[in-house]
């Protein structure tokens, strides 16, 4: 279903959302509400990702990380512990992630190809080599699924937004549009360059 | 504040951070450099209470008369001192005579409308909503045509108009119907007004008084119908219940995100303060950037603001026996001149002003410090000869990093004392407590009758000129710079130090 058009009668939890529905407003919660989310990559950035994900609210949530879980991972993912290593990150994060936002069910994803990610309105990688990430983006770029990629390096980060050429923006650069005043009408006509007409 | 204080009492550097909505700020403080209240914060705003009772111009003024002047008037409890307070505020706040005796009739009257509501919450012929309109009648329209004989208020300002309107004019209408994230006209919102006050009314027959609630539906309805209905009536624009439910019930906007992106500034930031004196005082600010280009600014600390009434005196603990019963005040004064090298002598003074010793007033000095202070109090010390500045210490207890025979000990703290500065400081320290209200120019301000609401609109029109070349002709257009919310009260502007750089520099 699109998610372009959210249907207007549905309800949002006002009591638990009442703080985030004033930042974001009603209509772009009720499209998150019917948004199925994934997220490929489990490790610092990517439990970040998904945890404010899990709060925010969405239709589902389902992540993919079969790689095991190592020490030096602790330092960052925090839902991870010493008794978690071994398993695969994924599985590993599911439990802590599940009690964030009661009304978001979240699952692991358990292989990644076109079948399986067909169903996603939005996915979201991270630690994805290159290839893969053409790979998948291919895909979703071909069948209306948003695809953002995600990288840290240090101190330092990258983002890669692809939504689609159908996307709508409705605010191109967050400034705020020019108002004015008009100050005079005359009936000259401004001629040549340099002069603008204030509206 | 208080933490602010506490933190340059123990010479700890205290991170501060806070977010609202998609802004935020991480600010470390220390006593190396500024410190929480060095830079004024915006107070919460407050209006007088004749515009609030008598010329409302904005949004907010109608929705706070409606959620602490109507609703408590004809659902709160009975409360003559309240009564008489509001009618002192009354009367304190305006010069014109017309208008406070306007004002206070107005307000005997809804004393009556509470009894007409009571009595119908008594009656068990619940169709008879005649009150409801006698109500409507008096409060949007009696009261306005009263208001509109002073000719006085209205010069300058544009008139009310009392409100019109049929009893068939709304009946067509079912509340259900209501969104609440459009903003209602006049039909709906007396189909609400009057909807919500029967419903009210009814719940006074089991509850003795309501108060307001955001996420009580009913009282919601009700603020939002009475407020706009007041906005009607004097030409200010109509809010939806969506926002009414913001302003009046001090929402503050908050996402995951902004907590996400701050805190993970603060840690890193944080790390400085383990570094050393040094690494403390270059700290950097970090902040929600104007800009729409970047996310955030970073700007350098600046040192401690010479008139900040926190961290502009030196501070420090004094450590005392625990029995405050053996130690004179006295054995205390010594102490401080073999430490600090005092000239001559001293004046102490606790922190409600009440002097203690100083050379003319030697009453106490036998007596002991348990006579006038415990552990937690603080005390100020000036030079009789104002050579040092002031210093203030804190009083406690020895704790448990003591050595052997140091029990009986009065340890003060190594302090390094600056030259005396003019006594403003340690005066204004009096009213550290009292967070002194920010007046409006043209409003005068007064305490029982101010009423405090955080104040999230811009009302002034927001211009901005295109600066490509201008004409010949003067323009009379203004650079205007958007005036953000003062909401949060830990937000902070620090729009002069922008730096430019595309690199955000965190070390």
């Amino acid at each position: 279903m699109s998610i372009d058009s959210p249907p207007q009668d549905e309800k949002i939890d006002e009591s638990l959302y009442s703080r985030q529905l004033y930042v974001l407003g009603k209509e772009a919660m009720l499209k998150m509400a019917n948004s199925n989310v994934l997220i490929v990559g489990l490790k610092g950035l990517g439990i970040e990702i998904a945890k404010n994900v899990a709060l925010a609210g969405v239709k589902s949530l389902s992540i993919y990380d079969p790689t095991p879980v190592t020490l030096q991972d602790l330092s960052s993912q925090f839902f991870l512990s010493e008794s978690d290593i071994g398993k695969a990150r994924a599985d590993a994060s599911l439990e802590k992630l599940s009690e964030l936002n009661q009304y978001v069910p979240i699952s692991v994803l358990s292989h990644l190809d076109e079948d399986s990610i067909s169903r996603f309105q939005v996915i979201v990688t991270t630690e994805t080599p290159l290839t893969k990430q053409l790979e998948i983006n291919e895909y979703t770029h071909s069948h209306g699924i948003k695809f953002i990629n995600a990288d840290l390096k240090g101190l330092f980060g990258q983002v890669f937004v692809d939504f689609g050429d159908k996307f709508t923006v409705y605010d191109t650069n967050g400034e705020e549009p020019h108002t004015g005043i008009v100050s005079d009408i005359e009936r000259d006509v401004f001629r040549s360059q340099g002069y603008r007409k204030v509206e | 504040m208080y933490v602010n204080k506490i933190a340059l009492f123990t010479g700890v550097p205290l991170m501060e951070s806070g977010t609202t909505g998609l802004k935020g700020q991480v600010q470390p403080t220390s006593y190396m450099t500024e410190c929480f209240a060095c830079l004024p914060k915006a107070t919460p705003k407050s209006f007088p209470v004749c515009t609030i009772r008598s010329t409302p111009s904005k949004p907010i003024h109608c929705i706070t008369w409606a959620k602490n002047f109507l609703f408590p008037q004809l659902f709160g409890e009975d409360d003559e001192e309240q009564h008489a307070a509001n009618q002192q505020g009354v009367s304190d706040d305006s010069d014109n005579k017309d208008e406070v005796e306007a004002l206070q009739k107005e307000a005997n009257e809804l004393l009556e409308l509470k009894r007409l509501i009571q009595a119908a919450s008594k009656e068990t012929n619940s169709n008879d909503d005649d009150f409801v309109h006698k109500i409507l009648a008096k409060i949007f329209k009696e009261d306005i045509e009263r208001l509109l004989r002073i000719e006085t208020l209205w010069a300058t300002r544009a008139k009310p108009t009392p409100l019109q309107y049929s009893k068939d004019e709304y009946s067509n209408l079912k509340v259900t119907d209501l969104s609440d994230q459009k903003p209602w006209d006049k039909q709906a919102n007396l189909l609400q007004f009057s909807d919500s006050l029967i419903r009210l009314t009814n719940r006074l027959s089991s509850e003795s008084t309501i108060e307001f609630d955001k996420d009580d539906e009913d009282t919601l309805d009700f603020i939002v119908a009475a407020a706009n209905l007041r906005s009607y009536v004097f030409g200010i624009e109509i809010k939806s219940k969506f926002d009414i439910k913001q302003i009046a019930g001090n929402i503050i906007p908050a996402v995951a995100t902004t907590n996400a992106i701050m805190a993970g500034f603060s840690a890193v930031s944080s790390i400085h303060m383990f570094e050393g004196d040094q690494a403390i005082a270059n700290s950097r600010m970090v902040y929600d950037s104007a800009n729409g280009l970047k996310f955030v600014n970073s700007t350098k600390l600046d040192s401690p603001a010479h008139s900040c009434k926190a961290c502009s005196i030196v501070r420090g603990i004094a450590k005392l026996p625990t029995d405050l019963k053996q130690i004179t005040l006295a054995q205390f004064r010594q102490a401080l001149l073999d430490k600090y090298g005092y000239s001559d002598d001293i004046e102490i003074s606790t922190s409600d002003s009440r002097l203690l010793y100083d050379y003319d007033f030697e009453d106490n000095l036998e007596n002991p410090l348990s006579q006038f202070v415990g552990f937690g109090d603080v005390l100020l010390i000036s030079d009789s000869d104002e050579v040092l500045d002031h210093i203030e210490l804190y009083l406690d207890g020895h704790g448990n990093d003591l050595e052997k025979g140091d029990e009986e000990k009065i340890s003060l703290p190594e302090l390094s004392i600056p030259e005396f500065r003019k006594k403003t400081v340690a005066e204004e320290e009096k009213d550290e407590d009292k967070q002194g209200v920010k007046a409006d120019d043209q409003h005068r301000e007064n305490e029982d009758g101010v009423i405090v609401l955080d104040d999230d609109e811009d009302d002034d029109a927001i211009e901005i000129i295109d600066d490509d070349e201008v004409d010949n002709k003067k323009r009379k257009l203004e650079n205007v710079v958007t005036s953000e919310d003062v909401e949060s009260a830990s937000k902070k502007q620090k729009v002069e130090h922008l730096e430019d750089d595309d690199i955000l520099i965190l070390d």
